[in-house]
């Protein structure tokens, strides 16, 4: 089974781009204060 | 320029993805198109001038629908969204052929059959309805037989199996491109949903 009607047109189509999953950077963790007994 | 995008229905035989007119499984990801035309010299290149090879699909949900019912016998059928690229050939408001493809999504919905049997419950289950939720008896889906196949076959194209209504509604179609007009088509066409039962 195709396609009834006749070919109208014709033309080409680059590859889909590949998936582009980002990629998220871990947070940078805050640096705790160091503690100095008094 | 952006792959095309369009609907098909494939039989569903074996675990895979069968072409309706050819003797042709769908693999998983690309596909390539090869002129399989009896009786003649094969085409060099798919989609073939005067031929109706190519991976083809239609530019509508509904135009899709029409094309499973008008088959004489329609067994497994899934519909589905595909990309076309490479070298296609538009058959003007129908649809088109192309010498490569991959399967975006798969539908639950069935549009075209009465698998999905909308049935009263009777007996027990009649009797629990209306005890449990002191509302009249109402009907209920039965559960496709196939929807575990559907699934699994989902799975091995390591694409979404969704009904039609989800994919609008949670905005699956509009991400990959389809035209609103259609997503409303694609609704009208819906079949009852399983979900949330």
């Amino acid at each position: 089974m195709g396609l009834a009607t006749p070919e109208t047109e014709r033309i080409e189509i680059p590859a889909p781009a590949p998936l582009q999953i980002p990629v998220e950077e871990p947070a940078k963790r805050e640096e705790e204060p160091v503690l100095v007994p008094a | 320029m952006e792959p095309v995008l369009g609907w098909r229905i494939w039989n569903l035989r074996d675990g895979g993805l069968e072409s309706w007119a050819m003797d042709y499984c769908w693999e998983p990801g690309e596909n390539l198109a090869t002129c399989l035309a009896p009786h003649r010299r094969r085409c060099r290149r798919s989609p073939g001038l005067h031929c109706q090879c190519g991976f083809w699909a239609v530019w509508t949900p509904g135009q899709c629908v029409i094309r499973a019912c008008s088959a004489a016998e329609p067994p497994w059928h899934v519909m589905g969204l595909v990309v076309g690229w490479g070298a296609v050939a538009l058959h003007g408001k129908e649809g088109f052929r192309a010498e490569r493809a991959a399967i975006k999504c798969l539908f639950t919905d069935r549009p075209w059959s009465s698998s999905l049997a909308v049935t009263a419950p009777s007996g027990r289950i009649a009797r629990w309805w209306h005890h449990t939720l002191r509302r009249a008896v109402e009907p209920v889906i039965t559960l496709p037989a196939h929807l575990d196949q559907l699934e699994a076959v989902a799975a091995q194209y390591a694409v979404p199996l969704v009904s039609l209504r989800s994919a609008a509604d949670v905005g699956i179609l509009r991400e990959f491109g389809v035209h609103p007009t259609q997503i409303e088509e694609a609704v009208s066409l819906a079949t009852p949903s399983l979900e949330g039962m």
